[in-house]
Formats: C-alpha cells, structure tokens, sequence
C-alpha cells in the first residue's frame, strides 16, 4: 500500500470517489472483503486487482457529494479494515477451539457424553494419548459427514422425516391359526 | 453524505497494542464508554475500557480481578473450561433437539369485521364466505399436524378473525384434544382473536377446552381505534378492554386452575412514537402481566402504507428505550410489576443460557423447523408471514398442502431447505462477526420482502438495525444493579401457567364431535 504523510494510503480523487490500492499480502484479502461489506450500506465499494496480490479499491458515494466530505469515508474504511484484521486474526487462531467445542455440544445434544481430556491448543504438547483420542474424534466426525452427504442414504440420526405414525406403529398382532 | 456514522459492527479505536495470539474466541462492541465482549456459547462479560485494553493486549494475568469471571466465562484462552461451554452452548441450542415444529398457525378465516391499518393478514371482508376454512380441511390439517414428529404441540387460531368461523374453531379445539389424548401427546391451544365478536357462550367453551387467549390492544382509546378500526368505521377499544376483564376476573375466580391469563399485544406504529408511557400506562391499569414491544415489520398489507404508518428503526431503538425506562422505572417504584416480552426473551437468552423459543432470533430461523402457518384452504407455509407473502400475489413460501402432502415433503422441499441456510446466522459476513451472535437471528421472509433476498443485505437490513437498537438498550440496562434484579425478578416470574397436574375439564373426554 502507498503511503503518504499522515499514514493515509496514496489516493486518487475524483468527486464523490476515492480510490487506493492495498496489498493483500498484508492486509489478507478477508479482512478486505469484511470491510467492504460492513460499508456497503453507506457508499458503492468496487474491488479489482489479483486476489494474491494487490486489490484496487474504489469508494464511491450513493449520493453526490464533494472529495472533501467524502474523505471521513475513506478513513471509517482503513479503520474498519484494521479491526477486520483483528476480527478475522481471532476467528483463525481459534477455529479448531470452536470446532471442538461444536462437536462436543452435537455429542451432547444425540445422548453421548463429555470427553473431559480438553484438546491441547497448540498440539505441540499433545500426549500419544490425547493424539489418539483426537484422531478417533476426528474419523468419527468425518464417518458422520459422510454419511449426512450420502444423497442415496441421507443422514436421519433423529428420524425427523419420519412421520409420528410410523414411528409409533404398534406391530400387528399374529393371527391365530385356524 | 454528512459525518461519518459509526461502521455497524463499530471499529476499534486502536489496534496497535491488540495480540490475537493470546485471546479466545469471542466477538466485541464498542459500547461508548465501555465494552461488550460475548462468545459463541452465549457468555458476555462488560470491560470498562482500560480493562478491555489489558484484555486485548493480553495482559489479564490469573492474579487480575476480572480473571476468575472471565475464565468462568471461556473468556481466558489459556485456562478453558471446554466441558462447561459445550454444555452451555448445547442447553442455549436445545432447539436442535426439538424435531420438528411445535408451533402450528392455523387461518381458520380470511374474513375481519377490523381494518386494522396495519394488519400482515391481509384480511377480506366478512361476506367472504369463501375463505372460510370448511371441515375437511380443518380435519386434513390436524390430520397432517399430529404426523410432525414433535412430542409437544401447540395449535394457535389465527385469521382474519378466527371467531367468524367459530365452528371450525370449535371442531379443531375437540378433534385435536381427542388425537392428542389417543397419541399422548401435549398439545396447548392458543387463540389469536380481536374480541370484538366474544360472547359467553364462546368463553364457556374456551376456558372448558383450556385454550389460552390472546388480543390486541395497540394503548388508549385514540392509538388503538386509529389502528384498529371497525370495518367501516367504529370504535373497538372499549370491547377489548370489557372482554379482557371479564377474562382476567373468570381466571381469578378459578384461582388459577385450568385457566391461562389472557395476553394482549401491541403493535408500535408511528402513531405509537412518543407516547410509550401512556401506552404502559393503559396495560399497567388492565393488570396485564406483560407488554411486547415489536418493531412493525413492512410485510403484507402493511408494506402498502408504510409511508403512512412506518418509521425508521432508528425512531422505533428510541420509543423502545424511552418506553423500557418507564416500565422499569414503574417497577423500581413499586407502582406496577408489568414486564416488557421483547426484553424477557432476550432475557432467556442472555441471563438464562435458554432458549425462548422465539422463531424470529433462532439461528436457524424457526422457519419449518421450529413452526408452520396453515391457510384456510390447507396449504402450508414456512411460517405466518410467509402465508401473508403469498397473499400479495407471491406463492414462494409454500411448502405443500395438508391434503396433498406428507410431512416429508414439506421438511424436504427447497423452499424450507433454502430458509433454514439462508437463516443460519454463522453464514452471515455480518452478523458471524457480531457480538449479539449467540442472541440473534435472521428472517428469510422479512429480508425477502424488503431486500429480495431470503439471505438479506444485513449491513442496509432495517431488520438488523431495530435487533442491534435493541440488544443496545438491553444490555445498557443491564450495567445497572437495580435494573438487573428486576430482570431477574422477571425471569422468575416468567413461567408457564399451566397447570398440568390438574384433572381435564369433561367436555375434554366427550365423543368426537357430529
């Protein structure tokens, strides 16, 4: 990203339109992407360029208005972008710790119970024995989304398709012979 | 474009001192003056901002006051209790569980003797005979009802004005006790009505049948008779107000027994703006236990004079505020104990870790999962405003017909696919982000109406504009220890009245009906 005095990134003006390149390398292109969605209520927002590389951004206001009222704009983006890249630094470095815990409440929520042995944040100081629980956790997870995939045989853990009759069909009696 | 209004999800003041390495999952907001921080599995813990500071540059040492609060909380990465916040994060989505819908509309009529300015039904005049649901259908949708897989069910009267087609009404109420009772199954039945076409006779049966009853009552004479006028012309408040105290003094007089206190409901219109007081002040004297406070959603009928009864959601975020403060302020006081639903169920959520099961904030929406809306010719809908979709001309959120189709069909169909994705909130750019997360949900069929998109533009969404307002003010009013404990007061006293224990009335065991 260009930069000139004041931190403010290299600028092209034109009325009611700003523009400004930003590297992706450093800013990541979610973080880019976040905050041209959070403000896309407030003003057009294009995004051009090589999705590895560099993104062009362009704001544009709904409304016609002077470069100098529309600046405000361009400073609430960059520091909506900085917060982006604090929201979605978070969100990665945590993804396995939600994970886990959505698995366990799912285990919960079909009669099962807790694994109380909590899985290691890093994995740098896992035990072979807290490895081989993660790993048998994992192949069964990965057995249950496959069989939730399985179009021919859908997933009905619940028999929710199932109507209330057929699941309380009470069985024929055997007639009598004769 | 004037100044510059503060991003949605509010950006940080600084990122400079902030290490993402050293924190747990969690969203936050800038609260002005404070932060909010919540996390998935429903906790929320509120930093002054120093603290918050200390907190994202990971400076919260085990010897900090805040440490045990928040490591109750899952809010210390380095010290999780991963047992206790699954079990949190599954109890607050026990919905999961819940296969299938409990809650059943069924719009018995089109036909109102009201034109209510407002109203989502889209009612037709009461000659309209023709929109009258007739017993074969009334039949073939308690038949379709009682095959849904849910152990408890609840089959709520809507219209127009459901006592237009009393024998309907009647026959619904007899025929779904008998199949609950043969099933054993638990089944409440709720009536939506405006009073106005209330008699003895009909209450007789009502409160022998255990129905709880439910009207509309927008405040004094003057908001009320504006919205809510007569066919024609008329004022209707004052039968409202008769019917609900000859209701309310029938439950006294049965101590409680087998008898549901009557509700009432207001709808906020911009003739509602500004004077919320007096409007609390007319529940407060009827010795109504609750008030809700809703945003009007531009859906239906009310869509077409929006210009003449709408309002921003920033003004509704405002009336909501102003009219909250007098209504705790009146409990503070002592002078009345009424209760506002819209803080109650966030509430639930919030200081219980429960489910309310309120569709509109379940994620994913109660959209076929959690409810279904049946019209008066039997076909099925992903809920009530769905049905009031298609009455405008548009049948996308048509699911089937209880004659036509089996509950499969309609779980599997793609227009409830569609809604249930569109409506699973971590799918949402926005709103995964956003720190009423674990609190909130989207509509399909509001962000379809507006926005033409059942997955919604959530940052322009009015929808996300009122729930944020309101989630606001909650948890403003929560930093207060006063507000707190009558928050809590209320969540004690919010429970259902039913009372199970008690033997059925007799017309409950009586024949089907001829």
């Amino acid at each position: 990203m260009n930069v000139i005095a004041g931190g403010m990134p290299c600028m092209k003006r034109e009325t009611s339109k700003i523009s400004f390149d930003l590297s992706v390398k450093k800013n990541s292109l979610e973080a880019i992407l976040g905050a041209a969605y959070l403000l896309s209520d407030r003003a057009f927002i294009y995004l051009d360029g090589d999705q590895k590389k560099n993104i062009r951004v362009t704001l544009q206001s709904k409304t016609p208005i002077s470069s100098e009222e529309f600046l405000p704009f361009s400073e609430m983006f960059l520091n909506e972008l900085e917060t982006q890249k604090v929201r979605w630094a978070i969100a990665k470095h945590n993804l396995p710790i939600r994970e886990y815990v959505a698995r366990q409440a799912i285990v919960l929520a079909n009669g099962g119970t807790i694994r109380e042995e909590p899985v290691a944040e890093k994995g740098d100081d896992l035990s072979p024995d807290q490895r081989q629980e993660i790993e048998k956790l994992i192949s069964e997870v990965e057995e249950e989304i496959r069989l939730m995939n399985d179009k021919k045989n859908p997933a009905d853990p619940q028999n929710i398709r199932i109507s209330w009759e057929e699941k309380n069909q009470k069985p024929k009696k055997k007639e009598k012979k004769a | 474009m004037n100044a510059p209004q503060d991003a949605r999800l509010r950006s940080l003041p600084s990122t400079r001192n902030v290490k993402p390495e050293f924190l747990p999952p969690f969203q936050f907001r800038d609260m002005k003056g404070w932060f909010l921080l919540t996390n998935d599995w429903g906790f929320y813990a509120m930093l002054e901002t120093k603290d918050f500071n200390d907190f994202m540059s990971g400076d919260i040492a085990p010897d900090h006051p805040l440490w045990p609060d928040l490591q109750r909380k899952g809010f210390v990465r380095s010290a999780m209790d991963f047992s206790g916040i699954a079990v949190a994060y599954q109890k607050r989505n026990s919905f999961w569980r819940s296969l299938g819908p409990g809650l059943h509309m069924m719009v018995v009529t089109l036909r109102c003797n009201q034109k209510c300015h407002y109203c989502h039904s889209s009612v037709v005049d009461p000659s309209r005979t023709d929109t009258d649901m007739d017993i074969e259908t009334a039949k073939n949708v308690v038949d379709f009802i009682f095959k849904t897989p849910n152990p408890t069910l609840c089959i709520e009267f809507q219209g127009g004005e459901p006592l237009l087609n009393w024998p309907v009404v009647k026959f619904v109420t007899q025929y779904a006790r008998l199949k609950a009772k043969a099933q054993g199954r638990k089944l409440i039945i709720a009536l939506v009505s405006n009073f106005t076409l209330m008699s003895e006779e009909k209450l007789n049966f009502l409160f022998d049948h255990q129905v709880s009853l439910c009207t509309s009552l927008d405040g004094p004479p003057d908001i009320h008779n504006k919205n809510r006028p007569f066919l024609g012309s008329g004022a209707a408040q004052n039968q409202v107000i008769s019917w609900l105290l000859k209701i309310q003094k029938r439950c006294e007089n049965k101590n409680g027994k087998n008898a549901y206190l009557p509700g009432a409901l207001m709808t906020t219109t911009r003739f509602s703006l500004g004077r919320g007081k007096e409007i609390v002040d007319t529940y407060a004297a009827l010795g109504l236990e609750q008030i809700f406070l809703r945003p009007l959603s531009p859906i239906g009928y009310a869509k077409r004079v929006w210009g003449e009864i709408g309002y921003d959601p920033q003004d509704f975020s405002r009336f909501y505020e102003e009219t909250l403060d007098y209504i705790l302020d009146l409990n503070k006081k002592g002078s009345s104990s009424i209760m506002e639903r819209m803080a109650l169920v966030l509430l639930t959520k919030i200081l219980k870790g429960e489910d309310p099961g309120y569709m509109d904030l379940r994620s994913p929406s109660g959209a076929v999962l959690g409810c279904l809306a049946y019209n008066y010719n039997g076909d099925v809908f992903v809920s009530d405003e769905g049905r009031m979709v298609d009455h405008q001309g548009d049948s996308i959120f048509c699911v089937g017909n209880a004659a036509r189709d089996d509950w499969q069909s309609v779980l599997e169909h793609p227009t409830s696919k569609a809604c249930a994705t569109a409506s699973v909130i971590e799918g949402q750019p926005l709103c995964f982000q956003c720190v009423y997360k674990p609190y909130c949900g989207v509509d399909p069929v509001f962000h379809y109406e507006t926005q033409k998109n059942i997955a919604g533009h959530l940052p322009s969404s009015s929808w996300c504009v009122s729930h944020m307002g309101i989630f606001d003010v909650v948890f403003r009013k929560l930093r207060d220890a006063e507000n707190r404990k009558i928050f809590e007061s209320w969540l004690k006293r919010d429970q259902c009245r039913w009372q199970e224990n008690d033997p059925p009335s007799p017309a409950l065991t009586g024949e089907l009906p001829q």
